[in-house]
């Protein structure tokens, strides 16, 4: 356990480095000039030699290699660099966000959860009932709908036809639930699809007609011996579903005004915000080899079996 | 109550005074004298009858998420938050009014002198001299990439308390005008000082507002400065919040959640009219879509043809198909919000009269195929668009069928970055869109687009007439200054220099119960001191 856990200890620099190395590139090869963006977003029409000014003040006049090098020894000291925009250290800006976009996470991952985990499972028990009919209608019309059209069509009902909850923005727990139901709703949809199909195939194997053949209830049954079977595949969805979370939703925190992550990183791609980009992308690398940990770490929970470092076997 | 009453009738008189002094020095002030004294444009604010202060909240759904409050890094949140005042401040028609200046007077080509005017006072109540003027100016210069730009500046001078002495680096500057601009906002640099970093957040500057609480990117909630100049500001607090998705800032009002939605799509405009609760107020923007010609290239420089291009276009399907109604067809290259020009029609949708001038300049289709030739080579035209202004991929779209009815057929190209594209000189015709005016100031729209060495002049317009009427006006004084740019917007729509299309409107939804909101052209003072809320 401990060298496993050392062992993805010493992968996370290596795959930081990777990914920065590649958004490096790929901010590079994307049209747009951070100094004139950022003019333009100060409402003016940007002379060439303002552009270029601006250009040798944020250091961008240097070849990209170069300014690569420069802004990994920074990171190595431990700076994430300054915002070409607000002119704030970027660490500072990124760590103002996350208490939002963890809220909204951890907010968004249990209503899907409280979705998902019973309509999954009775489903899976009554399969072609009506109840597993209309659990599984729901999550097509889920997996289908895009979030944001989700996202304005419960402004509409609940914000502006009922009144019952604030429209957009942030500051109290009211705020929370329709970006979080916006959000979760999506990853519900596609958690019950998968819960019922796994456990469906669990309920057909031969140690399920032993468990029910020594007497077992249905409902022990299914809660002690199937679910914890069925949920492997599950779990590594619900990991890679909160790794989306985390990084922020951009489109639905930018609907609902939401002070995240997500927006940030929206906002810094437009306006070529090369710093607040590299340190948004090692942020959300970071938290996706963590929950990747994690999951591993569930799935020996869930199936002792399985043993760190041969986890290949794992489904 | 009775120290709010008191103060309020102090704060009347200081104001007065500020008033009479500054008509002192207007009079006194031979040569060019920019704006008379505490005009009707400035923001003279309000108490609410019977000298109680309102307590009301304002909730603003902006269109910008709210960035630095130090305006030497970026003057706009905090000059569209009412946090920051500049020497002068753009009236409705655009002349610049003085604000924390008591006038200015220019003393020959290159020296202007400013009056402060007295009575000012930071929002920390030290007060605003010639010399705490001076400290902020050079701040922005050290500071600023775009007061650097705007404010090309040799020497500033104190000459008294109260006077400033500026010299110029380039004859008659618009000093004035530019001393609008928000990187030039007068901040307390004593503050900047001691405050360090801290200053971005908790600047100390002279509007009518002071911040409470300010999270980039998310919000700013401000509150009355109790110690303003002017007279106190007519709302508690206001918050404003950046839902730059305008379908949140729409749904956001219609919940109840903000009293007004900054600049609105004019799709939604009908939804909010509809209610009774609401209003929907519009101002003409500064903007004008536009479409380069490149003349650099063989068959656009005959004006027939770019005369045929200007005919071919129907500004009234633009304005309906690309932008719901939300646009005025343009005429020359100025909206009226900008500068007022007689005398400029124009050129109307007249298929017939742009097919005569094709064939004037040669063209016929003689092959049939629809498209028109000279000496054998058919008139293509590639067209770049972009898509950071929705509309504009759209209005290729419809000028590309209206070309198809003259014989011009036009393939379109979307590029990311036009700016590098227009550069590449590879295009014929491009959908663009330009804010005309800069630092209060219409003229460097024609120097950078339009003159032949203009440094943002990508279509590479290359008028001699056009050259030199920009070039007197540069150099000429006042009135003089706009009715050569007048002249100029004529030859550059008569000789085509761009096809102009549409002035954009900006649009605000508004509750009812939002009071002394009138939107300016500018909309970076969508909101001043007037705006008040009633507490119904």
């Amino acid at each position: 356990m401990l060298t496993y856990f050392l062992q993805r200890l010493i992968s996370l620099p290596i795959v930081l480095l990777g990914v920065s190395v590649v958004t490096f590139a790929l901010m590079g090869l994307a049209p747009g000039d951070p100094a004139e963006a950022l003019l333009r977003s100060q409402g003016g029409e940007p002379l060439p030699e303002a552009v270029q000014a601006l250009r040798s003040e944020l250091r961008l006049d240097a070849p990209a290699p170069v300014r690569y090098v420069r802004w990994l020894g920074r990171v190595l000291q431990g700076d994430l660099g300054t915002s070409y925009r607000s002119r704030s250290p970027v660490a500072q800006e990124l760590a103002s966000r996350f208490p939002a976009t963890l809220q909204l996470a951890v907010a968004a991952m249990l209503v899907a959860l409280a979705i998902a985990l019973p309509a999954g499972v009775l489903s899976a028990m009554r399969p072609n009932s009506r109840l597993d009919l209309v659990a599984r209608l729901l999550a097509l019309a889920g997996n289908a709908m895009p979030s944001f059209w989700l996202a304005l069509l419960l402004i509409m009902l609940f914000a502006v036809t009922l009144r019952w909850l604030p429209a957009v923005g942030g500051g109290t727990p009211a705020h929370l639930v329709l970006p979080a139901l916006a959000l979760g709703l999506g990853v519900a949809a596609r958690l019950t699809r998968l819960l019922r199909a796994s456990l469906l195939e669990v309920l057909r194997a031969d140690y399920m007609r032993t468990a029910y053949a020594k007497g077992l209830h249905e409902r022990t049954a299914v809660t002690r011996h199937a679910l914890k079977n069925a949920l492997l595949p599950v779990v590594t969805v619900i990991g890679t579903s909160f790794g989306d979370l985390l990084s922020g939703a951009a489109i639905v925190e930018t609907i609902f005004a939401w002070p995240g992550i997500g927006r940030y990183a929206i906002t810094a791609i437009f306006l070529r915000d090369y710093q607040v980009i590299q340190g948004c992308v090692l942020y959300m690398a970071t938290a996706f080899v963590l929950l990747n940990f994690l999951v591993d770490v569930c799935y020996r929970w869930l199936d002792p079996r399985l043993h760190f470092g041969s986890h290949e076997g794992a489904r | 109550m009775d120290d709010v009453s008191t103060w309020g009738r102090r704060r009347l008189f200081e104001s007065a005074l500020a008033i009479g002094s500054g008509a002192v020095l207007a009079a006194c002030a031979p040569g060019q004298q920019t704006g008379e004294t505490g005009g009707t444009d400035r923001p003279a604010g309000g108490q609410a009858a019977g000298g109680q202060l309102s307590q009301a909240t304002l909730r603003v759904g902006a269109t910008f998420n709210p960035g630095t409050l130090d305006t030497a890094v970026d003057g706009n949140t905090a000059l569209r938050v009412g946090l920051a005042e500049q020497l002068f401040r753009q009236g409705r028609d655009l002349k610049p009014v003085p604000q924390i200046a008591s006038g200015g007077k220019q003393l020959d080509e290159r020296t202007w002198e400013i009056g402060i005017r007295s009575g000012v006072k930071f929002s920390d109540g030290t007060p605003v001299d010639a010399a705490a003027v001076k400290a902020s100016l050079e701040r922005a210069l050290d500071k600023s990439a775009q007061a650097k730009t705007l404010l090309r500046l040799d020497d500033i001078r104190l000459k008294d308390a109260t006077t400033l002495q500026v010299v110029t680096q380039a004859p008659n500057l618009p000093l004035t005008a530019i001393l609008t601009d928000s990187s030039t906002s007068i901040v307390s640099v004593k503050a900047a000082e001691q405050l360090g970093e801290a200053f971005a957040n908790r600047p100390v500057m002279t509007g009518p507002y002071i911040v409470e609480r300010h999270v980039t990117g998310q919000e700013t909630v401000v509150v009355r400065n109790p110690s303003y100049w002017g007279s106190p500001g007519k709302l508690a607090r206001m918050v404003f919040t950046g839902m730059t998705d305008n379908n949140s800032r729409v749904l956001a009002l219609q919940a109840g959640d903000i009293d007004l939605a900054q600049t609105i799509a004019a799709a939604s405009v009908p939804v909010i009219q509809a209610d009774p609760r609401f209003l929907v107020k519009e101002a003409t923007s500064l903007r004008v879509h536009k479409v380069f010609v490149n003349h650099a290239r063989e068959a656009w420089q005959d004006v027939r043809v770019r005369q045929a291009l200007a005919h071919a276009i129907d500004r009234e399907a633009l304005v309906k198909a690309g932008m719901s109604g939300g646009a005025n067809a343009a005429t020359g290259a100025l909206p009226p919000s900008a500068l007022a020009c007689s005398g400029i029609s124009g050129f109307a949708y007249d298929v017939a009269k742009a097919r005569q001038l094709l064939a004037g300049a040669g063209y016929r289709d003689a092959d049939g195929d629809g498209v028109v030739e000279k000496d054998g080579r058919p008139l293509l035209a590639t067209m770049l668009t972009f898509k950071t202004r929705p509309e504009l991929p759209v209005f290729a779209e419809i000028i590309q069928a209206q070309l198809r009815a003259i014989g011009i057929r036009a393939s379109i190209r979307v590029v990311d970055d036009i700016t590098a594209a227009l550069n590449t000189g590879d295009w014929d015709i491009a959908t663009s869109s330009t804010q005309t005016v800069q630092g209060g100031d219409p003229l460097a729209f024609f120097q950078n687009y339009m003159h032949s060495r203009g440094r943002l002049n990508s279509g590479k317009v290359a008028s001699t007439r056009l050259d030199q009427v920009v070039d007197q006006a540069a150099t000429a004084p006042g009135d003089r200054r706009a009715q050569l740019i007048c002249d100029a917007s004529k030859i550059a729509t008569e000789e085509v220099a761009f096809v102009w299309l549409v002035y954009p409107k900006l649009y605000y939804g508004i509750s009812k119960q939002v009071t002394g909101f009138e939107p300016h052209p500018n909309d970076f003072y969508f909101m001043d001191a007037m705006i008040g809320k009633s507490e119904k």
